[in-house]
């Protein structure tokens, strides 16, 4: 913490903060560094992804002691398997296949998790206005300690980032790499039209990166100004149903998140030429699968 | 380029969050979503298994039920066939019984006729024997006390006058 004054809270207004006093200062959008660990920089939004982190640790610890011998679950543990089966059931209603739901269930069930976690966390009291005050480019601007996980690009482009990485390695393993490659890369000369699109869909691919990124920074970040705003504005009660709305954008953009990856994830392994083909033969196989589900 | 400063892109948190990401995938597949899709599994067969088992176990029930009925049907059957023929042979058994009886009654009464006629033959023989002897025995009382010596000996010689004769 380079020119840390003092610690103090937004909402107090001490005396010595004379920037704050009566201005709205809006969230900057990015992460604020607040300390260094060797050359790394310490953000305030990583802090509260490694609060979540911890938090889900915790929860995994808990739940997974004795779980295996418990043949009646305890209170968390049928917490934790609702939100699993859940999951898991409205993932296969996605692929309607169990191998591919078992195969793409952890990364869409631990993005799901991570990005609600986070958002939760982020509208604890604290996280925002607990900070200290620093003067940068001669105005005193608070720097907030603990920054809601999301409101910063890295996080949503490290999920991105895993999300297409993912999609290509699910896509290679389950079309190969002719089947895989064949969707981008097509013989101009065979069929130009299709050559074009392959051209699209690779520009798509990575397209999808942005797009996945700034959609959850985009909620996560327009939601702290909004709490910011009306917190300015009517700091008591006022701000209650937006703490609601938050609540509700926190889980449906996790939501988003996981199922948008279910889906490329879905596309990416199935193939362009066999499309049809291979619904059918999907169709066909799933159905015993239903019957003795 | 200058996009990616405004954001406050850093290549290193980058990293950490994705280097985060993959190691929160590797403890919560270990730890939750491992067991507890096994488990679910698990529950569904324990499932499926009690329901196969429930409808088998019906079955058997419908199964020995019908038994059951068939079975006291047969013994129905089997019981009033043995009612019919041990009617029948209390009734054989009855007339033979009854026959032997009057077989036996009617040779007991023959024997006893043939045995009284023998008895009475007998008693007659032994009666006149004894009616006999006791006319002797009068006869030889009364000689004695009605004839005195005289009588007797005139008597006597009358017997051997006669007797000589």
């Amino acid at each position: 913490m380079s020119q840390t004054t003092e610690i103090i809270t937004e909402n107090t207004h001490a005396g010595s903060a004379p920037a704050a006093a009566g201005v709205f200062t809006p969230p900057t959008i990015y992460s604020e560094t607040v300390g260094h660990i060797g050359s790394f920089e310490v953000r305030n939004t990583w802090i509260m992804s490694i609060i979540s982190l911890v938090f889900l640790f915790v929860v995994a610890w808990r739940f997974s002691k004795n779980y295996r011998d418990n043949v009646i679950p305890s209170g968390l543990q049928n917490l934790v398997e609702v939100v699993i089966e859940g999951l898991y059931n409205f993932f296969h209603s996605v692929t309607q296949n169990h191998k591919e739901t078992k195969q793409f269930f952890g990364i869409c069930a631990t993005i799901f998790l991570y990005i609600v976690v986070s958002n939760w966390f982020g509208l604890f009291p604290g996280v925002g206005p607990v900070g200290y005050y620093e003067v940068h480019n001669g105005h005193t601007v608070l720097v907030p300690l603990l920054r809601s996980t999301y409101s910063d690009v890295n996080m949503t482009l490290g999920i991105a980032v895993i999300s297409v990485v993912m999609t290509t390695v699910f896509g290679l393993s389950n079309l190969g790499a002719g089947g895989y490659l064949g969707k981008f890369f097509v013989n101009p000369l065979r069929d130009p039209i299709g050559a074009g699109v392959g051209i699209l869909e690779l520009i798509s691919e990575l397209s999808k990166i942005i797009s996945f990124s700034f959609r959850l920074y985009g909620n996560i970040f327009a939601g702290e100004v909004l709490l910011a705003v009306i917190g300015f504005l009517v700091p008591f009660f006022a701000p209650l149903p937006f703490y609601g709305l938050e609540l509700f954008v926190g889980v449906v953009q996790g939501l988003v998140f996981a199922l948008l990856t279910l889906v490329f994830f879905k596309m990416g392994s199935t193939g362009h030429g066999d499309h049809g083909e291979s619904h059918g033969k999907e169709g066909h196989s799933s159905e015993p699968q239903h019957a003795t589900a | 380029m200058e996009l990616i400063s405004k954001l406050g892109i850093d290549v290193k948190l980058l990293i950490a969050q994705i280097v985060n990401f993959l190691i929160l995938l590797f403890v919560l597949k270990k730890y939750v979503y491992g067991p507890v899709l096994e488990k679910l599994e698990q529950r569904r067969g324990m499932i499926a298994k009690s329901a196969h088992d429930a409808k088998k176990s019906e079955e058997l029930l419908k199964d020995i039920e019908q038994t059951r009925m068939e079975m006291i049907q047969q013994t129905k059957k089997t019981t009033l066939e043995m009612l019919e023929v041990a009617a029948k042979s209390a009734e054989e058994t009855k007339n033979s019984i009854v026959e032997s009886a009057r077989l036996e009654a009617q040779q007991m009464h023959e024997q006893t006729k043939l045995q009284l006629a023998r008895e009475k033959e007998k008693m007659l023989k032994e009666a006149s024997d004894e009616l006999g002897r006791l006319v002797v025995r009068a006869t030889e009382k009364i000689i004695e006390r009605e004839f005195s010596p005289d009588d007797q000996k005139r008597l006597v010689a009358s017997a051997t006058q006669e007797f000589s004769k």
